[in-house]
């Protein structure tokens, strides 16, 4: 098999992709609730446009404050969509050898870790709450058997999909159904 | 043309350079990462990155150019 790099940088010769997953559109909530309350914001000032015109044209004090307004509305735009674009460079791979979380930003940060999916001993998925039941979302837990080291991937979309997904690859590792 | 109306052009301008940089960089990534993306990967089931990205050009365009077109209408107004 000649996977190399086929999906994603750094997916070896002999792997195969099964799926991946980014976190819940829950983690975006409050950022997308300030939106709409910027957008708002923006109408009711096209709305008064002509008032508006009127006294950032009387002085400089109206002009200052417009000044200021445009700066920061500009740097609150720019910060929510890049968090937006954020969200969608972040993901968690599952492959039939390895278990890969990517955590990258547009800017600042690029980090990528695979658990080898032998190494697993225990995986545990947690679902609590109100609202991870209604929305399917939850945490899943790994406990690796070289140490007592312990992965937690939290806001896992589809919980339970990806919970049996790892099990299953797991199993079909460890008991050398996948060479 | 006034000190200010320079001001507003430069922050839109800078606005919109900042916009092709994240944007490039959006598309880099894009060449690297090719995942097969479906309706459980993409924001709400519907949105997808490329659309974001699209959006976010447009909406950055699109209010530079509005605010300038106020910022030199109002100038008018004053005079």
């Amino acid at each position: 098999m000649q996977n190399r790099d086929r999906y994603f940088k750094g997916q070896e010769d002999n792997e195969t992709l099964v799926c991946f997953t980014r976190q819940h559109w829950i983690v975006l909530l409050p950022d997308l609730i300030f939106f709409m309350i910027f957008i708002a914001f923006v109408t009711v000032s096209i709305v008064n446009l002509p008032e508006i015109k009127a006294w950032v044209a009387s002085g400089i004090e109206g002009k200052t404050v417009f000044l200021i307004t445009f700066i920061i509305a500009t740097l609150y735009f720019h910060r929510f969509f890049i968090k937006i674009l954020n969200y969608f460079l972040c993901v968690e791979i599952i492959t039939d050898k390895r278990l890969i979380e990517h955590h990258k930003t547009v800017f600042f940060k690029d980090l990528m870790d695979a658990i080898d999916l032998s190494q697993i001993q225990n995986i545990e998925m947690n679902m609590d709450g109100f609202l991870p039941n209604i929305f399917k979302y939850g945490k899943i837990t790994i406990f690796l058997n070289s140490s007592s080291a312990v992965r937690t991937f939290t806001y896992v979309t589809n919980v339970q999909f990806h919970f049996r997904c790892i099990n299953r690859q797991k199993t079909a590792l460890q008991s050398g159904d996948i060479v | 043309m006034t000190e200010f109306n320079t001001l507003i052009i430069a922050i839109g301008l800078a606005s919109i350079i900042f916009c092709f940089i994240a944007l490039k960089r959006l598309i880099s990534y894009n060449k690297r990462f090719h995942l097969p993306e479906s309706k459980y990967t993409k924001l709400f089931k519907v949105i997808s990155k490329e659309q974001v990205g699209s959006l976010y050009l447009l909406l950055t365009i699109f209010s530079v150019i509005s605010v300038i077109i106020f910022t030199i209408s109002f100038n008018t107004y004053a005079e």
